[in-house]
């Protein structure tokens, strides 16, 4: 046997271990194939721009252009506004607990903390739905929406009513309470990184605590830009929780009182029936596909800005 | 009882990753006898021993050129499985394998191999090589205890027995006594002398104290930097090194 | 002015306080939430609960959700039997082969899959499976299941395997194990709690997916396992579907439910951490 030659038991283990390897490998690519070529149908009766660009969805038995028309961008613009709501309520949450773990909570009590956090990042998402439906909705409209429609009803984001618990700003308040546990996560590992050097140096310039956590979140800052993408992807992706508290209308607008549909939303409550409308099931993969790129992207660009910062 | 040639290296050379790592080694070492390779450390040492049972094939991009022949077999072109059977081994730390107890842990590699075909030809397999260890009184009553309630003595030793337990001809150590407690360092070296008059094993034993090679060892084999700078009895080095590294290693002084 | 320094300091601290708090309590209550709401739906049901199908929308008593818990076993265990050797088999080749290209391939796609949206695993297998079979099967739900509890166990499963010190992975060629020994009888074995941690908070995940289900199992709601090739209910789709329909009795069900499905991640979470607890090598 040459030196360097694979035995025909590596050779046996290397295969049986690549197979699983590529299956894995080809879920990705199946996914993407299977999204692309399922929304064609309905990109070549509508027009890929169109498709995502107008704001009408007119299911009927007569096919598009002329009978039934899928327009995406209401539930495009509805993903968007939730997702971003609840990045914006989720920041300063999962920042704070970060700073309260690291640096007020005393050592023996973190672990609870992150015990707290994975139970709350592994939770299934129907309960925070049913909860969000059932209790966090009401409130939100009682104690939250209707004042800010009173008061502040002259900011265009708050001019409708709010006539219902479920509207975009409770499905941002809930996806908020789902994603910041996994921001809490990226951030706090890069928080925990820092250099103790780093650290001391700033306690020996006489900073206050405010000066100093300041210094530190602006060593870190490509890992919380990181954080609000990758909590920015699960918002946008979360369907069930958000399916029953968005409210599921097709509207589109500034306001974040009313309600609206997001894409998976639209897929989970329309799927079913959309194969008895020609051309409708096309449109919800179009949807489909749109929510896969901006995951990928702003995933992909998380990634690689954490793993650019190296202490 | 032959007292032919154990290992014959010529021309061996060994890089890893484009880095040069033994340069034209060439080595004859007698069969039952205590060798030990010396060297500063990043000498090459530990690869030429990991060469002998091929465990140097686990490591990215490593290129062996030359031939190696133990027991008159060239291992370069022989399956590294079966090359590995030939020679038992002890590391630098430690290693019992933890999700085992004792007794599996030296009875594993008997078992795999086929060298105990019963139950109570293992049983004693495992006492013969734990005997050898000189362990068997110290854990004779625990045998299903995990390995980690030994002290690190014993957890050697353990892994001394775990070679032995192969019924190899050829025992390779890498600094089997670096991490160890004196008491426990004479143990294993009079267990090593043991091996060698009452098995007729060939031992090569990688060390970095001086002191211990010329306790135990009847040969020398002087590396640096890649090279084979001395070999020889023993009893000649330590007295009259031919070559200055070599005085200044037995020195204390590298 | 360090007064107005430090006051601003104070302040700060006051906020991330309250807001850490803010955050943290939700969890509490909803766990207390779901309780009081489920619990005392199961306590009036009795044993039914668990072994009936729902009862009419008008009738006394609101029945059980047998076939929604006997459909999330089924198709969770089943979920389980086929993602976890993929899973830990390809885990172990991107250990084994840290720099071959199957292993970037593998690793990158299942940090995708761990982000992407679990409503398009549905519908990929709706494509793949539903589709061409003409029907909706709990087999499909399975499979999507599966789907996604392989990045799961793929990433805890590489991540305990590369921990395993090289020392014992040495060790074992030098007694003569060939590969698939070293791997099955060293490796593995000395990772076994990571993987299994991967195993738990995998099943956790797909026992608690609802969109997967949607198009794939679709929900069977009066059937008690009517085979793998029917379609077939589980807990999170009967809360799904029963919470947004207006009959009490269904409400009542979909509470019940919640309380069982919040108990059963709970004991998985427990698990999954009292694993975590006794590594030790």
């Amino acid at each position: 046997m040459k030196y360097g030659r694979k035995s025909l038991h590596d050779k046996i283990v290397f295969y049986s271990l690549a197979i699983p390897a590529i299956i894995i490998a080809l879920i990705l690519l199946l996914l993407l194939l299977t999204q692309t070529s399922l929304s064609i149908p309905i990109f070549n009766v509508q027009g890929v721009t169109s498709t995502y660009i107008s704001t009408t969805w007119r299911p009927s038995y007569e096919p598009p252009p002329t009978g039934a028309w899928y327009g995406l961008l209401p539930a495009i613009w509805g993903t968007l506004t939730s997702a971003i709501i609840a990045v914006l309520l989720a920041l300063p949450l999962s920042l704070s607990v970060v700073i309260f773990v690291e640096e007020i909570l005393p050592r023996r009590f973190r672990e609870y903390i992150s015990a707290i956090i994975d139970l709350m990042a592994g939770m299934p998402t129907v309960l925070f739905g049913i909860w969000g439906l059932s209790f966090l909705g009401p409130i939100l409209q009682a104690y939250v929406m209707t004042p800010l429609h009173e008061y502040l009803g002259f900011i265009p984001v708050f001019s409708c009513k709010p006539l219902a618990p479920a509207t975009v700003l409770t499905a941002g308040v809930l996806l908020s309470l789902m994603i910041f546990p996994f921001m809490v996560v990226v951030i706090q590992e890069t928080y925990r990184a820092i250099p103790i050097t780093y650290k001391e140096a700033g306690w020996s310039l006489g900073l206050t605590m405010y000066e100093y956590v300041k210094l530190n979140m602006s060593m870190i800052s490509p890992a919380i830009v990181s954080a609000i993408l990758l909590g920015f992807g699960r918002a946008s992706s979360e369907t069930a929780a958000v399916a029953l508290v968005v409210g599921n209308a097709y509207n589109i607008g500034f306001c974040i009182l009313s309600p609206a549909y997001t894409i998976s939303s639209l897929i989970a409550n329309q799927f079913t029936e959309s194969g008895d409308f020609p051309y409708m099931q096309n449109a919800l993969f179009a949807g489909g596909l749109i929510l896969l790129i901006i995951g990928l992207i702003v995933n992909t660009i998380g990634i690689i800005l954490l793993r650019r910062l190296r202490f | 009882m032959s007292y032919g040639i154990a290992v014959e290296v010529k021309n061996l050379n060994v890089s890893i990753a484009g880095k040069h790592i033994l340069k034209d080694v060439n080595v004859k070492i007698p069969e039952s006898t205590i060798t030990a390779i010396m060297g500063p450390s990043g000498s090459g040492k530990t690869t030429l021993l990991r060469v002998l049972n091929r465990l140097i094939d686990l490591i990215e991009g490593v290129e062996v050129k030359g031939s190696v022949k133990i027991f008159g077999r060239n291992i370069l072109e022989t399956d590294p499985y079966e090359v590995r059977r030939m020679s038992g081994m002890v590391f630098q730390i430690p290693n019992p394998f933890p999700h085992l107890s004792i007794y599996d842990n030296v009875a594993l590699g008997a078992k795999i191999n086929g060298i105990a075909k019963s139950k109570r030809e293992l049983d004693e397999l495992v006492k013969w090589a734990l005997e050898k260890a000189m362990l068997w009184d110290e854990v004779k009553d625990r045998l299903r205890d995990p390995p980690w309630k030994l002290s690190g003595g014993q957890q050697q030793r353990l892994c001394l027995a775990r070679a032995l337990a192969l019924k190899p001809r050829l025992l390779l150590l890498d600094e089997p006594t670096a991490n160890i407690d004196p008491v426990n360092t004479l143990k294993i070296e009079e267990a090593l002398r043991n091996l060698r008059k009452e098995e007729d094993m060939t031992i090569i034993l990688v060390t970095h104290m001086p002191h211990q090679a010329i306790r135990i060892s009847d040969y020398i084999i002087m590396l640096y930097e890649g090279v084979v700078v001395e070999v020889g009895p023993t009893d000649e080095i330590a007295i009259n090194p031919k070559h200055e590294l070599t005085s200044r290693f037995l020195r204390g002084e590298m | 002015m360090p007064n107005w320094r430090s006051l601003k300091s104070n302040v700060f601290i006051v906020l991330v306080v309250i807001l850490a708090l803010i955050a943290i309590a939700p969890v509490f209550h909803i766990i207390i939430y779901i309780t009081l709401r489920g619990l005392p739906v199961i306590l009036e049901a009795g044993i039914e609960f668990f072994i009936s199908t729902p009862a009419a929308v008008i009738a006394e008593k609101p029945g059980g959700i047998a076939p929604a818990i006997v459909g999330t076993l089924f198709m969770t265990t089943m979920a389980t039997i086929i993602a976890v050797p993929i899973a830990v088999l390809a885990a172990t080749f991107s250990a084994e082969y840290p720099n071959h290209i199957i292993t970037k391939a593998v690793r990158a796609t299942s940090r995708s899959l761990l982000e992407v949206a679990t409503i398009l695993v549905g519908m990929l297998v709706f494509a793949l499976i539903v589709l061409p079979l003409g029907r909706f099967t709990g087999l499909a739900g399975a499979i999507a299941l599966a789907i996604v509890m392989i990045p799961y166990v793929y990433t805890y499963t590489e991540l305990a395997l590369l921990s395993v010190p090289k020392t014992y992975i040495e060790a074992g060629y030098s007694i003569g194990l060939k590969k698939a020994q070293v791997i099955y009888l060293v490796t593995l074995r000395i990772a076994r709690r990571g993987v299994m941690r991967g195993v738990t908070i995998g099943v956790a995940k797909a026992m608690g997916e609802t969109a997967p289900l949607l198009f794939t199992a679709f929900g069977a709601r009066n059937v008690i396992f009517g085979g793998p090739l029917e379609p077939m209910d589980a807990i999170p789709l009967m809360i799904f579907q029963f919470i947004q329909t207006g009959f009490e009795n269904w409400n009542k069900l979909a509470w019940g439910g919640a309380f069982v499905l919040l108990v059963l991640y709970l004991t998985l979470f427990i698990i999954s951490r009292r694993i975590v607890r006794e590594v030790r090598v």
